[in-house]
């Protein structure tokens, strides 16, 4: 090599050695093991950055798709059965509306941009009108085919979906056994600037990171649980004949107990040539970190709080309820709505009026409508005492059976099964409005003396408690929706509040040891305020004290 | 007879109530599917309900015109309007002028839904706008203390959410208070303290109380301390 040669060669090394500097920071000593969180399981990953990374360095995780993989997302022979006799069930019913939608489409917007020209040329009244209904008369054909084809693809929802989507789950293994066979690394980060990457000290949601003694603090964190398997482009993978929709890449979750391969890429961010604004990741270099195995967890740590507290109270309950047998005569503050019930269907007695009870606006798998049902047996007894008609609408079925049941054994008890009348207590409809529209309806007929508004109600409950006091009926209602109380307050003559709904059975039934599980919910709420007057003190005068704050979230 | 009425359902209230407590805390893929099939247990029982919940509102109509109750006029209303819509949804054939199936958008049914049930849905709700006027007023007159501080808070809220509030706010001369500006009258900030502060603070001071009943309740109920909502007369 002659000097000159060797003189240029040097220049060229001095040049690349500054780029070299440049290069995006590596990974090392990176550690892998499981971790949960609320998502699932995952994979976390420890590493170090070999030098200071810049603004312009960027990172992603990719995890290895295996065979094991695939084949948790494979169909079985008769799901699949069902799966190809669905799709040909909607291939034979939805072609020509495709077609037809597809010819409808060019209409409308043939039709749309005549008007939106005539508008521009100023055309004259009568022409723009006439352009106008021309576009809505093929708004409207488009509109149609699209409630057709939307149906259809309702139906076929239906006809696919046993337990789990069928058709997510066949197009999950299409990708995942597409993307095996290719290079089988998938994305599960994306380009994620390494500036932004926190260390696990950040991560509270986190719990059984298994990746050995190594130290944690200050160290790179980063988990992956899902990744984003893209669409392979295959016959199999393409639905576009049925209108489905198309997904040009699949969330696929880790699942537990299989082990992982796991791969970081390094990139540059460098400008793009056609948006100065952003910038493209530009591959700097690939780093195989290891492998690991999420594990499915027996019990979700990050809920142990929960636990405890759920355990905590329970118990305190459980012992007030125990010291209740002993001693029966507790005292528990008078509550104004639950006295002022026997003056209600007294007035209804003294009046020959009947009493409309509601029990709220959901389920009887909510707490709520339990309350009003429990609330129901209690008042009911009262009732049949006084010898006045009850009246029971009802918008869920399950409720009104239940009530049914309720208010029965209320006038058993009370030695009046003669006067129950089963018809009292019926089912209106489960249409909100609908529900509200009929029983405004029998409060302005039936004219009520007293009327109770217990569970749970949303935006009808300022439309029932106005027409009650229009009828001027007494009205008690009781309610825990927070943001309904304000319109119960103004219209009602009394209201229980949120706690009282609950307390009410206990309250009108006077059964010791209802009254014992008041006392142990009054104990354990004077604890949650001590929490929360220490956590206030802390925050105002001292350092704040996190541990009391983990220790309440997520509760 | 006694044992399935009585202590059956608090065995399947204890053991199921237990169940589902215990199921909250492991994510595994099994206490998953048993939760699934409980809530599939629940559609089931739900669609047999539903079935009950028609028979009795027939029943119920059916009885009030019998007996000629007032307003029985409507309960007519009511049964031709059911025995129309379920025709309309389960007509064997296809009703001319309408979409060849029915149950299908441009089917009668689909027709009598939209243009008719969606439109008196929508009055009842535009309802409440009148009903929120004529609840303010009965609420807002200053007959005591209470009252009174409830019409103020109202009337800041009001004129401090519409944009005349900011008008009004920014027209107040300022004053300088630990180095920041501040306007005499700010709607704005009055507004967001009235909601953020006392109203945040009473509302959450409710949701803890609710909560901590909704324990309570739940533990009366799993171990059959409150059984009210069993009935079980004959």
């Amino acid at each position: 090599m002659g000097m000159g040669k060797r003189i240029l060669a040097c220049l060229a090394l001095l040049l690349l050695l500054p780029l070299q500097a440049q290069a995006a920071p590596a990974p090392v000593d990176q550690m892998l093991g499981d971790v949960g969180n609320d998502d699932g399981s995952a994979i976390g990953i420890f590493w170090d950055w070999n030098s200071e990374p810049t603004g312009a360095d960027a990172f992603s995780l990719e995890v290895r798709v295996n065979q094991e993989l695939v084949d948790h997302y494979a169909l079985t022979e008769r799901q699949s059965q069902m799966l190809s006799d669905a799709r040909e069930w909607l291939r034979g019913e939805i072609a020509d509306l495709l077609a037809e939608r597809t010819a409808a489409a060019a209409e409308m917007r043939t039709a749309n941009d005549a008007l939106n020209q005539g508008i521009i040329d100023k055309l004259d009244n009568a022409t723009i009108n006439q352009l106008r209904s021309n576009y809505w008369a093929k708004y409207k054909v488009h509109r149609r085919l699209e409630q057709r084809i939307t149906s259809l693809h309702e139906e076929f929802a239906s006809r696919t979906y046993h337990g789990e989507d069928l058709r997510l789950k066949a197009l999950t293994w299409e990708y995942l056994k597409q993307a095996l066979a290719g290079e089988s690394w998938v994305d599960a980060t994306g380009a994620t600037p390494m500036t932004e990457v926190g260390t696990k000290a950040g991560r509270t949601d986190l719990f059984g990171v298994n990746a050995g003694n190594a130290p944690d603090a200050g160290r790179k964190f980063a988990t992956v649980g899902t990744i984003s398997v893209p669409n392979p482009g295959t016959p199999a993978a393409d639905d576009s004949y049925t209108g489905l929709e198309q997904f040009s890449s699949i969330p696929v979750n880790l699942v537990p107990d299989i082990e992982y391969q796991v791969k970081m890429s390094t990139y540059e961010m460098v400008p793009n040539p056609e948006n100065a604004e952003e910038s493209l990741p530009e591959l700097d270099n690939q780093y195989t970190l290891g492998s690991a195995t999420p594990l499915s967890n027996a019990f979700d740590k990050s809920k142990w709080n929960n636990l405890l507290f759920a355990l905590f109270f329970s118990s305190v309950i459980l012992t007030f309820i125990i010291l209740a047998r002993r001693n029966p005569n507790m005292f528990i503050r008078r509550i104004a709505g639950l006295e002022a019930v026997d003056e209600a269907i007294g007035r209804a007695t003294e009046m020959g009026k009947p009493v409309l009870y509601l029990c709220g606006m959901q389920s009887l798998s909510e707490l709520p409508t339990l309350a009003a049902i429990n609330i129901l047996g209690r008042v009911a007894g009262k009732i049949a005492d006084y010898e006045s008609d009850l009246i029971v609408p009802n918008r869920d079925p399950v409720v009104q059976t239940v009530a049914q049941e309720v208010v029965k054994e209320g006038y058993l008890n009370a030695g009046r099964p003669d006067a129950y009348r089963d018809d009292n207590i019926f089912f209106l409809t489960d249409d909100q409005f609908s529900f509200t529209a009929a029983t405004c309806g029998i409060m302005m007929r039936d004219k009520p003396a007293a009327i109770f508004l217990m569970g749970y109600y949303y935006a009808e409950s300022l439309l029932l408690a106005e027409t009650g006091a229009d009828t001027g009926a007494i009205q008690i209602a009781g309610t825990d929706a927070e943001h309904q109380l304000p319109f119960f307050i103004v219209t009602c003559d009394y209201t229980l509040i949120g706690e009282e709904l609950y307390a009410a059975s206990a309250y009108l039934s006077r059964e010791p040891m209802l009254l014992g599980s008041l006392k142990g919910q009054d104990v354990a709420k004077a604890i949650m305020m001590l929490i929360i007057l220490l956590q206030a003190i802390f925050f105002i005068f001292g350092p704040q004290a996190d541990w009391l704050k983990d220790m309440v979230t997520p509760l | 007879m006694i044992f399935l009425k009585r202590q059956f359902p608090i065995i399947i209230a204890f053991v199921a109530g237990i169940m589902l407590w215990i199921r909250y805390y492991i994510p595994s893929e099994t206490s998953n599917s048993i939760e699934e099939g409980y809530l599939n247990w629940v559609r089931i029982i739900v669609g047999f309900a539903a079935i009950l919940g028609i028979l009795s509102l027939l029943q119920h109509h059916l009885i009030k015109i019998r007996l000629k109750r007032p307003g029985f006029a409507f309960s007519y209303v009511t049964i031709a309007a059911f025995i129309l819509m379920m025709l309309a949804g389960l007509a064997p054939f296809a009703i001319p002028g309408f979409a060849e199936k029915n149950m299908e958008s441009g089917s009668l049914f689909n027709w009598l839904y939209e243009f008719t049930f969606i439109p008196m849905q929508a009055t009842m709700f535009s309802v409440l706008a009148f009903f929120i006027a004529s609840a303010a007023f009965r609420a807002f007159r200053a007959r005591s203390m209470e009252a009174t501080l409830l019409l103020l808070a109202a009337l800041i809220m009001m004129v401090g959410r519409v944009p005349i509030g900011d008008l009004i706010s920014n027209a107040t001369p300022t004053f300088q208070l630990f180095g920041n500006d501040y306007h005499v009258i700010d709607l704005e900030e009055w507004t967001s303290w009235l909601l953020n502060v006392p109203n945040a603070a009473a509302k959450r001071g409710i949701l803890l109380g609710v909560y901590l009943s909704q324990i309570a309740i739940a533990i009366r109920i799993i171990f059959g301390i409150e059984r009210t909502y069993m009935g079980g007369g004959d």
